[in-house]
């Protein structure tokens, strides 16, 4: 009843087998692209006879290159291996699991907070406390600095008697107690080694005028 | 995709919890590592020993193993670092061989250690092999021949044979298949597998 299915069936299969293999040899070159590759790779791990061929053909691709390579050929080596490996457990690796468009996408995202933070947080910081006037307002009108680009204040403030003005509100509020220790020290400044705190020990100098 | 590639498809499906597909890792590189190891250790009993311990601390390592070096490479590392705690356990130095002249020797033509080591029975075996593969390579018809050693012994791509071939990159492919078939065909009798046994 069947015998006449059958070997249709097993004829239908053989071409089939046949390509599988073929792309398979392809695979194994590296000459197969990603979404062909795929199939491949699943059969080659679900299908015995794929995973044998897979083996042949590595070792007549060594025997061909280097007859010494194949004098390092041991039957039982992968068998000894492949036992020790039995009582290994299966590896979940986490970073296999995490696609890695997601990975690019979060360092840019990183990238992007970091900008932000520059912006938000250090700008401010470095140019006192009425900066984040200005700060947002750069931001607001989209032209915000690329991170690691410095910013010239003299080149965002007004010239003239506006400037003197802009001058005076950006200088940092400052307790007068700490004069006398800013007097004090002020053959200190200028050290170099924070320049941010220079802003500080100009001010006092310039009270004690 | 390169042959790079292929590997680490089979390395990411390890790390997925598939210890098949280390297994596959494991018969295509297993000759290359004993060949590499036979360049420190004499005993070939020993070297089979480092050749599996490299081989289970990379697979316990492969979590780690981000892709930024070819699989080969950071497995060849591993492996020279093992046969170097061998010869540490053992109270002993590694000899003085400078990684570099290892990877020439696995690049290039001084290839007597291993014969030096090899037991007679591995030794006779691989001679046969090596004959049948030549007997196998000279009943090629020339296209076949020609296709399988461009890739096989010169590395060429595809798209390289084919320029070189003056035919299609699918009649290249048809060609290395065919070739590798009818090689693994001469080869199976003198293995003692059929098509479905395992070396």
């Amino acid at each position: 009843m069947n015998s006449g299915t059958m070997p249709q069936a097993a004829a239908s299969d053989a071409p089939r087998g046949a390509a599988d293999a073929e792309e398979l040899s392809a695979w194994l070159d590296g000459e197969l692209e990603d979404p062909a590759a795929e199939p491949v790779l699943a059969g080659l791990l679900r299908q015995p006879h794929l995973g044998r061929q897979f083996e042949t053909w590595c070792l007549v691709g060594d025997a061909l290159r280097s007859g010494e390579v194949l004098a390092g050929h041991s039957p039982r080596l992968c068998a000894r291996i492949n036992a020790a490996l039995a009582d290994e457990p299966a590896l979940l690796s986490p970073s296999a699991l995490r696609p890695r468009t997601k990975r690019h996408l979060a360092s840019g995202f990183a990238v992007a907070a970091a900008a932000a933070v520059l912006v938000f947080v250090a700008v401010p910081q470095l140019r006192g406390t009425d900066a984040p006037a200005v700060a947002t307002a750069l931001a607001g009108s989209g032209a915000a600095p690329a991170a690691g680009t410095p910013v010239a204040p003299a080149a965002a403030a007004p010239a003239g008697p506006e400037a003197v003005a802009s001058l005076a509100a950006v200088r940092p509020a400052r307790d007068p107690r700490l004069d006398p220790y800013l007097r004090a020290h002020r053959d200190f400044m200028g050290a170099g080694v924070m320049p941010a705190a220079a802003v500080y020990l100009r001010s006092g100098n310039e009270g004690e005028r | 995709m390169s042959e790079r590639d292929a590997d680490l498809q089979l390395v990411r499906r390890v790390q997925l919890g598939d210890k098949r597909a280390f297994e596959l890792l494991v018969s295509k590189y297993q000759r290359r590592i004993s060949r590499l190891l036979s360049r420190m250790i004499r005993d070939p009993a020993d070297i089979e020993d480092v050749a599996q311990e490299a081989f289970i601390k990379a697979y316990r390592a492969l979590p780690n193993f981000r892709g930024e070096s070819a699989f080969y490479t950071w497995l060849y590392r591993i492996a020279i670092n093992t046969a170097k705690n061998h010869f540490a356990a053992q109270g002993r130095r590694a000899p003085t061989v400078v990684a570099n002249d290892i990877e020439d020797q696995e690049n290039g033509e001084d290839a007597g250690r291993l014969s030096e080591t090899a037991t007679p029975d591995s030794l006779y075996q691989s001679k046969q092999v090596g004959l049948a593969v030549n007997r196998a390579i000279d009943q090629l018809p020339p296209d076949l021949r020609t296709a399988i050693v461009l890739r096989e012994l010169e590395g060429l791509s595809y798209d390289e044979i084919a320029a070189a071939m003056n035919c299609p990159v699918g009649t290249v492919r048809s060609r290395i298949f065919r070739a590798r078939e009818a090689i693994a065909q001469e080869l199976r009798p003198l293995l003692g597998t059929s098509e479905d046994e395992r070396w």
